[in-house]
């Protein structure tokens, strides 16, 4: 393709860099300003960082926020992984076409009209079954089990798509009844597609604001509606200091992801191969 | 060879259709006792439709499926005395060579682990992978994957070993290696075998009987020697080798021969024996260019014998084979074998004659 | 079908049905009734008294919808706003991924790696960093200043602008991938032999790589385009009172007004603007879900 067309990919690539990492830099270099303006230097300081591990509110939501995150996660994987083995596994059956739109529209649908609709489901549940009681951690759990469900399942099922399924086919060749195949050998081939799965579940439930914020109840304040609300009240450093500390943990989780599947591959070519 | 006449495995009119459209019609073959069967054909022909309803992974449209003498037709995959080596081997990545190995004997609640650890040696040491018991999949060649495999399909002592193209992802060379090594271990443990493949030259190495397939349909069954010497049909004849064949009309019927005429040929052909078949019946008639002798003068017959120019000679090392352009514009092959170094060799534009004995010839009724 | 089967199928479906296609009925007729001062706060559909059945449909809340123009101007401003940054989007994004598709295997999952990462940390905070960036007392703004460029600061935070911006930067992900997908599946003998026939790069570019990456642009900008339209936190934090669009008013709608009925309506007529993308994107995701 010539030298010119990799030049300047290059350079837009950097650029594309600067323009996505140089924002989260600034974020956290103002998060060790002394002054509690944002955007003007006045000295090295961590003084945000003990004002935010003060600040009970904050750390509340914190943990409700990292709790439903981690259940609803570990509940769409399960969803998820169901229901990519119904659309790569399973041929055609009534209702398909159903059932793969259910799990593509989430992907897309605007956060406003999910989390609306899913407020009034919630309200109408209350009055005619009188379940959920009342709105909190469990409908805020509901509402994103459901939507990252249809994220699990994209990341699923590209993963089942390429597994060879002579595979599955072998094993029940060679004895091995529907459901051990399933766990014996599609769940550890398909393992690591589980786990990115549930770190993008992990992230998008930690993440949201628009949807908890219309099925959340009173005492049920997750990390993200803190945060809006005080950054509505204007800039502060103690968000900077927050965003420090997320962007600390999420690059060091993904880079050790990242590392372990590098390791693993590099592990499995050790030796020459003919394919 | 150890094989008895005792049908080992059935298969009634057996038909497959996909979205109305048949895959495999009205199929029924009987395969003895510890014989190696092949079920060969073209790209489509339903060959891995059969074996996958063998094994059970697709369900007969119609028709039955017996193993020593029981009906396995509604039986599922997991629970057939049927094991099956896949074409692309199959073998579980996540798992060692012998955990592969042990994986069929583990299904089984009636072996303790001891008894398992034995087999999975036994097995290896018959395949001669006993050194890469610890590997992974990824780690092995393909030669040796195709050991792994073979050693796991046969793990569970199946009545009956399906293999799905079981040379297709080893390149040339390996591959008649491999044959003659595959056959060596089917022989030796005696399992009925049935495999699949589109190569002439693999069925006709590794199997005692053969089937031709065609469009779903059994053409033909028989020895690799029968098959070769006496195609039935124009398909099979064309299908496997390379062969000659001349529109001829039957001209002249007699108990012990007959003479056939064609509109490409001079002289009438004349072949053993009587045909089924009344005066004036239009048939094929079917000669293969090693029968086919040829020389620079014209032969002391009158039957069976042609002449034309030499148009094109592909040399393959030990022989070479002659394109002999006739009158007619049909153009015929012949083999002649490259025994001397500096013979007077005929070439490109030479007038030729060929001939052939009337044993040669093959009447091919449809 | 087993039983086995049926049973691995009923349970994300009954799931989804539930939370995902239910709530959709509900909000459309709750779009026909009246807000009340009650809880919750809207009126009943039917409603039983002296042995008679009353059907009260209140096709009122789309009436409103198009009378007062504020809702029509929002739709087709999210609209605009929504189709302009998803064309700066597939135009940032297209260059990136076809360098880094066209890069070493080792290079490229460690950029592609890159791209992706800043997804993973908060988005609320994404956005809010652009806050102090663009405001009138901002980086850009001192910067400039302190370089003499300019004496005035310019007014960039609550403005359309700073929308695109913030769209640009949240989404370029979601553009990034499936195009990034799709150029990875082109053949490159295919661009090799377009070259061998004669073709120059460029024309190689616009007669071989861009049509059989249409798939991938599609795919990006539905994702891009249909969650923009209905974008909350982004026109909110970042356009100011000047900006309209429809997510933000629906969210207005609701919570300042507590107008629950009016919400749903704004809902409905949103979801029907929608249906068109969400259907392309459906069947471009339906082949890469199933195939
Ligand atoms: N699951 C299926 N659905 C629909 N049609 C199928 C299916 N499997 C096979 N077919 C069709 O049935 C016919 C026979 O296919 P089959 O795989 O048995 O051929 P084959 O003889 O094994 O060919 P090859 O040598 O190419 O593997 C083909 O026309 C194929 O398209
Ligand atoms: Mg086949």
């Amino acid at each position: 393709m010539g030298n010119k067309v990799s030049s300047f990919g290059k350079v837009f690539l950097t650029l594309g860099f600067i323009f996505l990492y140089l924002p989260i830099l600034i974020l956290i270099v103002f998060s060790f300003n002394e002054s509690k303006l944002v955007t003007v230097w006045a000295g090295f300081s961590t003084k945000w960082y003990g004002e935010l591990l003060q600040d009970s509110q904050m750390l509340g939501a914190a943990w409700m926020s990292f709790k439903i995150a981690f259940l609803a996660a570990s509940a769409a994987v399960v969803l998820g992984t169901m229901a990519s083995i119904i659309m790569v596994r399973m041929g055609q059956f009534k209702g398909k076409v159903a059932f793969t739109s259910m799990i593509t529209a989430p992907l897309v649908m605007p956060e406003v009209i999910t989390g609306l609709s899913l407020l009034l489901l919630f309200v109408a549940m209350a009055q005619t079954l009188g379940w959920p009681a009342g709105r909190g951690m469990l409908t805020i759990w509901i509402a994103h089990v459901t939507f990252c469900t249809a994220f699990v399942a994209v990341v699923v099922s590209s993963r089942l798509r390429e597994m060879d399924a002579s595979l599955e086919e072998a094993a029940r060749d060679l004895g091995a009844p529907p459901w051990k195949v399933f766990f014996l050998i599609t769940l550890p081939i398909i393992a690591p597609a589980l786990m990115s799965g549930w770190l993008l579940a992990f992230t998008l439930s930690l993440d949201d604001l628009v949807i908890a914020s219309f099925v959340s109840g009173p005492g049920s304040t997750t990390l993200p509606m803190v945060v809006y609300s005080s950054v509505r009240l204007g800039l502060s450093p103690k968000i900077n200091a927050l965003a420090t500390i997320i962007v600390l943990l999420a690059s060091t989780g993904v880079l050790m992801a990242w590392w372990l599947a590098r390791r693993a591959e590099t592990q499995s070519v050790k030796l020459p191969t003919h394919h | 060879m150890a094989q008895s006449n005792q049908a080992m495995l059935e298969i009634r009119q057996v038909s497959k259709l996909f979205s109305g459209v048949a895959a495999v019609k009205e199929v029924s073959l009987s395969i003895n006792k510890g014989e190696i069967f092949a079920l060969l054909g073209g790209s489509g022909c339903g060959k891995t439709t059969l074996l996958r309803m063998l094994a059970g992974f697709e369900n007969p449209s119609a028709g039955a499926i017996f193993i020593d003498g029981e009906d396995i037709s509604q039986i599922p995959p997991h629970k057939r005395p049927v094991n099956m080596m896949f074409q692309s081997y199959a073998l579980f990545p996540h798992m060692t060579v012998a955990q592969n190995v042990a994986f069929g004997l583990k299904q089984e609640k009636r072996y303790i682990n001891k008894e398992i650890d034995d087999k999975v040696s036994e097995l290896l040491g018959l395949v001669r992978m006993q050194d890469f018991a610890q590997r992974k999949p990824d780690q092995l060649s393909g030669g040796q994957r195709q050991r792994v495999a073979l050693a796991r399909s046969l793990a569970k002592q199946p009545k009956v070993l399906l293999l799905d193209e079981p040379m297709g992802a080893l390149d040339k060379k390996l591959r008649s290696q491999m044959q003659l090594e595959v056959v060596d271990i089917i022989e030796a443990v005696g399992v009925t075998c049935v495999m699949v493949t589109h190569d002439q030259e693999e069925a006709m190495t590794m199997a005692d009987r053969i089937s031709v397939m065609h469009e779903g349909e059994i053409m033909q069954v028989g020895t690799p020697s029968e098959i070769y010497e006496f195609p039935n049909s124009r398909h099979t004849a064309e299908f496997i080798g390379s062969v000659n064949i001349f529109d001829a009309t039957l001209t002249e019927l007699n108990p012990d021969y007959s003479r056939l005429s064609s509109t490409d040929l001079t002289a009438p052909i004349q072949v053993e024996a009587g045909i089924n078949a009344p005066l004036g019946a239009q048939v094929g008639v079917a000669i293969r260019p090693e029968k086919i002798a040829m020389s620079r003068t014209q032969p002391n017959v009158t039957d069976n014998w042609l002449t034309g120019v030499v148009e094109d000679i592909a040399y393959l090392g030990g022989h070479s084979v002659y394109y002999v352009k006739l009158a007619s514009g049909k153009r015929v092959m012949a083999m002649g074998t490259n025994n001397d170094r500096h013979e007077q060799k005929v070439t490109w534009q030479d007038p030729v004659y060929l001939h052939w004995s009337n044993t040669s010839a093959v009447v091919l009724y449809q | 079908m087993s039983w086995g089967q049926r049973s691995v199928i009923s349970v994300p479906y009954l799931w989804l049905t539930l939370f995902f296609l239910v709530p959709f009925v509900i909000v459309f007729k709750i779009s026909f009734s009246e807000m009340a001062y009650a809880i919750p706060p809207y009126t009943e559909l039917l409603s039983w008294a002296d042995q008679q059945l009353t059907v009260n449909l209140n096709i009122g809340n789309y009436f409103y919808l198009f009378t007062d123009d504020l809702y029509v101007r929002a739709y087709l401003s999210s609209i605009r706003i929504a189709a302009i940054a998803t064309v700066i989007c597939l135009i940032v994004a297209y260059p990136i991924a076809y360098t880094i598709a066209r890069a070493r295997p080792a290079t490229r999952n460690a950029l592609l790696m890159l791209v992706i990462l800043p997804s993973w940390t908060s988005f609320l905070i994404r956005i809010y960093a652009w806050v102090g960036i663009l405001k009138n007392n901002g980086l850009i703004n001192n910067l400039l200043m302190w370089l003499g460029i300019i004496d005035q600061p310019i007014a960039m935070l609550n403005t359309e602008f700073a929308v695109y911006i913030g769209i640009v930067y949240a989404y370029l992900p979601f553009m990034v991938l499936p195009l990034y997908t799709n150029l990875m599946k082109l053949d490159k003998s295919l661009l090799e032999a377009a070259a061998d026939l004669g073709a120059a790069p460029w024309k190689v570019f616009m007669t071989i790589t861009l049509p059989l990456s249409k798939a991938g642009m599609i795919a990006g900008s539905m994702l891009v385009f249909i969650p923009a339209v209905g974008e909350f936190v982004i026109p909110d934090m970042l356009g100011g009172a000047e900006t309209l669009m429809i997510g933000k008013v629906l969210w207005q709608e609701f919570f300042n007004n507590r107008d629950w009925p009016v919400a749903s309506a704004v809902a409905i007529v949103m979801l029907l603007l929608l249906l068109l993308p969400i259907t392309l994107f459906h069947r471009y995701q339906a082949r890469e879900l199933e195939s």
